[in-house]
């Protein structure tokens, strides 16, 4: 018989028995099914729910005039001042659209009914009417870094200097379990809301403030979640909705949206467009960057719109950087709003870098990899502080560098092969880091609490929760070495309102760093703790007692005394502590990724990949191999193709997996992968945070990859994504010899 | 529509089941069925959360109506027999294939249905097998590995 080895969490996931959202739906539960816009940029000239509400089995048809009566406004917004002066713009989001819709899907009306199916008939006959109006434009916010006249200046006087433009299209998440929600109104008036999400406390926080409740009315749970990478980080308005609804009616009431619905409806990432300029003096170091973002905002730019702008410290990479002037203007269309998706500002930044770097070393005629080498920051200028006002506080650039270079090998006999065969092959390098966390400028705590029992069974439940990282095995893994206890006397609680005083959830690469950092300093609270009860216990002092093995045990005597009697003669025993890094941490990493394109398809074939990270003290390589792999299979099928298309009218054209393309497993290389450890000294772990790094490195790697092969074709402009078609005209218009399609 | 008693076995055990006859298949396990193995991806046949075994072949059962189940169906839940787990899931619980566990049903039952009829079978098949699955997290290099670890094990 096979022993249940490996994680704990998949025990239960590989056997069916996870606990994921909508596994919870009981039988009587009302379903809610939501109209939404079928046109983008327009005014509400008429709402006739009239018909629907009197079909079989509905509930109730809620709109934007219930929430009004009940007093629920939109999702309120503080607009941030623009640095150039300009107004700055205040749209806040409404949690169902009244007068005007922003976007096509936006949220217009809610059904309740019986089944689902029931509540989707009712939506669909919903008379909506609505006029044309301009859609959003214009200019939302705009922030300023640097100094224009300093950057203008030097890059005036560089020996080579290049720019590139990128584009960076909207993604959606794209999490395999679809965001789901059932909000269920208890006995004692509270509401039990159990949803797909990655921070429950922030959730419970932004509902509460939606509905003018107080927090504590609300218990907010997710035990198993299917994937999130950003999306399920705050309260949308359909959470409200929903909650709402079910306080209304004091019944239970689910959400379970189909993939056509969240493709539409869900907020999305990325959406970023660049232009950056690089300026090298004569021995190739680098003089200035000059760059400027627009950020596709959507129609209600709030806060999750913010990803380039509060990650911009990328944009230096890993290298000395005199002089920059940074732009970053958020606009806004008729798209839906944006949220993180995995790295959130950093992949778009670094991807930018890299790109220039490429280009201004091709137009200096020069090793593009020499030119990184030159410009790196030394290990022994360690901490230090970058033009964008980041403080790195350790790191050694050179030999994560080196490190992935070895582990790739030589490219040369692979391209000769490649080309010998007809194909295109194109080398790229990027490195990447980026803050971790933070926010990088205060960052913020998290928190870790130890329950232990009569019987020595020890209740962890940390403020960070896993959406799929293994938070359940590393964390439980950290507890049982420290106590010294077997792993089956740990049970482990998380994504749970009510199972710890707060948590920061998962994100920003956070979750060992900050929440495993709090779980440390518990333990030691612990430990101390239990020393001197103990030390009472046993008449004797407490620095006379010393913990093994689950026990405190009295020097020089075989007596001691386990948790558990400690737990018991306490009637009960809870330790609670936080942690709030003083900076944030820089995890880094050099990727090299290798294609083959095919001249006649523009097929973009990912034929090796290597990549090195210092993420600080590796203490279980086989969830950060998952991390790394994770983050850069996305990466790669961003670059390869994935990009959400409105037309002109802001209609969704990409609705579904026929039109957005996502990566399968043939797509994928054996990625080689290592770690270079340089621990920092901001937590008492030595970690630096492992979610986002694939993410940042992966995309920009791609970037540089395809841009080598197809600069060798002629091709000098060309960025992601490398889907077959884009590669196939840029071929043609290269003037290069392709077959027709 | 109305309502029809449609009877199905899954996992050895025949079961009733009121429902109409286009809801999918997928519905009925979760429900009334409690199998809550097979998951809801997509709804449209584009991502294999949904999978089970019908008659040991792989279908989405979120586009199959239940009118047109006929055969034995067979769910990760049923996989394991008195609590060992089969050799695919001992696999997939050695390399730690899944992160969040979501997309995990699809590959598994995938990797039966191929390996139960022939465990031999080579890497390039193997991915060949898994062509239409996806997995966000990006696991799937723990799952080939985890595939071809449980072809070892069926072989010997
Ligand atoms: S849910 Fe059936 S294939 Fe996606
Ligand atoms: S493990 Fe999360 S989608 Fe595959």
């Amino acid at each position: 018989m096979t022993e249940w080895t490996g994680r704990v969490e998949d025990r239960r996931l590989l056997t069916g028995a996870g606990r994921y959202a909508a596994d919870a739906l009981d039988r009587g539960t009302l379903h809610l099914a939501f109209l939404r816009a079928p046109v983008a940029g327009a005014r509400i000239t008429g709402l006739d729910v009239a018909e629907a509400a009197a079909m079989p089995g509905v509930a109730a048809v809620l709109t934007a005039a219930d929430l009004a009566a009940d007093g629920i406004g939109p999702i309120a917004h503080e607009a941030l001042a623009r640095d150039d002066g300009g107004p700055a713009v205040d749209r806040p989001q409404p949690i169902l659209a009244g007068d005007e819709i922003g976007y096509a899907g936006q949220a217009v009306a809610a059904v309740v009914a019986e089944t689902r199916e029931a509540a989707q008939d009712a939506a669909e006959a919903i008379v909506l009417d609505t006029e044309d109006i301009d859609p959003p434009s214009g200019v939302a916010f705009l922030r300023r870094h640097g100094s224009a006249e300093d950057t203008e200046a030097a890059l005036a006087r560089a020996a080579h200097r290049a720019t590139i433009e990128i584009e960076v299209p909207r993604v959606t998440a794209f999490a395999l379990e679809p965001r789901a929600a059932i909000a269920w109104p208890q006995d004692d008036g509270r509401m039990l809301y159990r949803t797909s999400t990655q921070n429950p406390f922030a959730v419970r926080g932004q509902l509460a403030a939606q509905l003018n409740w107080a927090p504590e009315r609300l218990h907010v749970v997710a035990e198993d979640v299917g994937g999130s990478f950003g999306l399920k980080g705050f309260m949308a308005p359909e959470d409200a909705v929903l909650c709402w609804a079910a306080d209304r009616l004091g019944r239970a009431i689910a959400w379970l949206p189909g993939r056509s619905e969240t493709m539409l409806g869900d907020a999305q990432g990325r959406g970023a467009h660049g232009r950056v300029t690089v300026g090298l003096g004569a021995d190739l170091e680098i003089l200035a960057i000059e760059a400027a973002f627009e950020i596709d905002a959507g129609a209600y730019p709030g806060r999750r719109a913010y990803g380039v702008m509060n990650n911009i410290n990328g944009l230096t990479g890993m290298y000395r950087v005199p002089v920059l002037s940074v732009e970053i203007a958020g606009m806004l269309s008729a798209r839906p709003p944006l949220a993180p998706f995995r790295g959130n500002g950093r992949p778009e930044a670094t991807h930018a870098i890299e790109r220039a770097l490429d280009a201004v070393a091709r137009a200096a005629g020069a090793d593009p990899v020499e030119i990184r080498a030159r410009n790196l920051i030394g290990a022994d200028e360690m901490p230090v502080t970058t033009a964008l006002g980041a403080t790195i506080d350790c790191g050694d650039f050179a030999r994560v560098m080196a490190a992935a270079r070895a582990l790739n090998g030589d490219p040369a006999p692979r391209r000769a092969a490649a080309e010998a065969r007809g194909r295109l092959y194109g080398v790229g390098l990027a490195n990447c880091i980026e803050s971790a966390g933070g926010p990088m400028r205060q960052p913020k705590p998290d928190c870790a609490r130890l329950d232990v029992d009569a019987d020595g069974r020890v209740t962890v439940a940390p403020g960070v929760m896993s959406v799929g990282q293994g938070h359940e095995t590393g964390l439980g893994a950290m507890v049982a070495a420290r106590l010294g206890i077997d792993r089956s006397r740990i049970d482990y609680r998380h994504g749970d309102t009510e199972a710890v005083r707060f948590g920061r959830g998962s994100g920003g690469s956070s979750g060992l760093t900050v929440a495993g950092s709090a779980l440390a300093v518990a333990l030691d609270a612990l430990i101390a703790d239990g020393a001197a009860r103990a030390a009472d216990m046993l008449g004797c002092d407490a620095g006379d007692v010393s913990f093994r093995d689950g026990a405190f045990h009295r020097d020089g005597s075989n007596e001691s005394v386990d948790l558990g009697r400690i737990a018991a003669e306490a009637g009960g025993w809870r330790i609670e502590e936080t942690f709030t890094p003083d900076a944030a941490t820089f995890p880094n990493g050099t990727h090299l990724c290798e294609v083959e394109i095919d001249p006649e398809t523009g097929r973009t074939e990912v034929v090796r990949y290597a990549a090195v990270e210092d993420v600080g003290t590796v203490m279980n390589p086989v969830l950060v191999e998952g991390q790394l792999h994770g983050g850069i299979a996305q990466g790669l099928s961003l670059g390869l193709g994935e990009r959400i298309v409105h037309d002109a009218d802001g209609q969704l054209l990409t609705g579904s997996l026929m039109d957005y393309a996502m990566l399968r497993a043939s797509d994928l290389p054996g990625l080689r992968l290592g770690t270079e450890e340089v621990p920092t000294a901001l937590n008492p772990l030595g970690v630096k945070g492992v979610g986002e790094a694939g993410a940042v490195g992966a995309t920009a790697a791609l970037a540089s990859a395809v841009s080598d092969a197809l600069a060798r074709a002629g091709v000098t402009d060309f960025d992601l994504p490398a889907s077959p078609c884009r590669v196939w005209e840029a071929l043609a218009a290269a003037g290069r010899d392709v077959p027709d399609a | 529509m109305t309502k029809q008693t449609f009877e199905i076995t899954v996992d050895g055990e025949t079961r009733s089941v009121i429902a109409e006859p286009d809801m999918p298949l997928l519905y009925a396990l979760r429900g009334a069925l409690e199998k809550k193995g097979p998951k809801f991806g997509c709804g449209l046949a584009q991502c294999g959360a949904c999978t089970v075994l019908l008659d040991g072949e792989p279908i989405r059962s979120c586009v199959t109506p239940i009118d047109s189940v006929s055969g034995e169906v067979r769910t990760l839940d049923g996989l394991a027999t008195d609590g060992t787990p089969h050799p695919v899931q001992a696999a997939f619980i050695e390399e730690e294939a899944p992160q969040c566990g979501y997309c995990t049903n699809g590959w598994m039952m995938y990797a039966v249905a191929m390996l139960e009829k022939n465990p031999d079978v080579s890497d390039q098949e193997i991915r060949d097998n898994f062509a239409g699955l996806k997995c966000r997290c990006g696991t799937h290099m723990a799952i080939l590995r985890a595939t071809k670890a449980a072809a070892d094990a069926m072989k010997a």
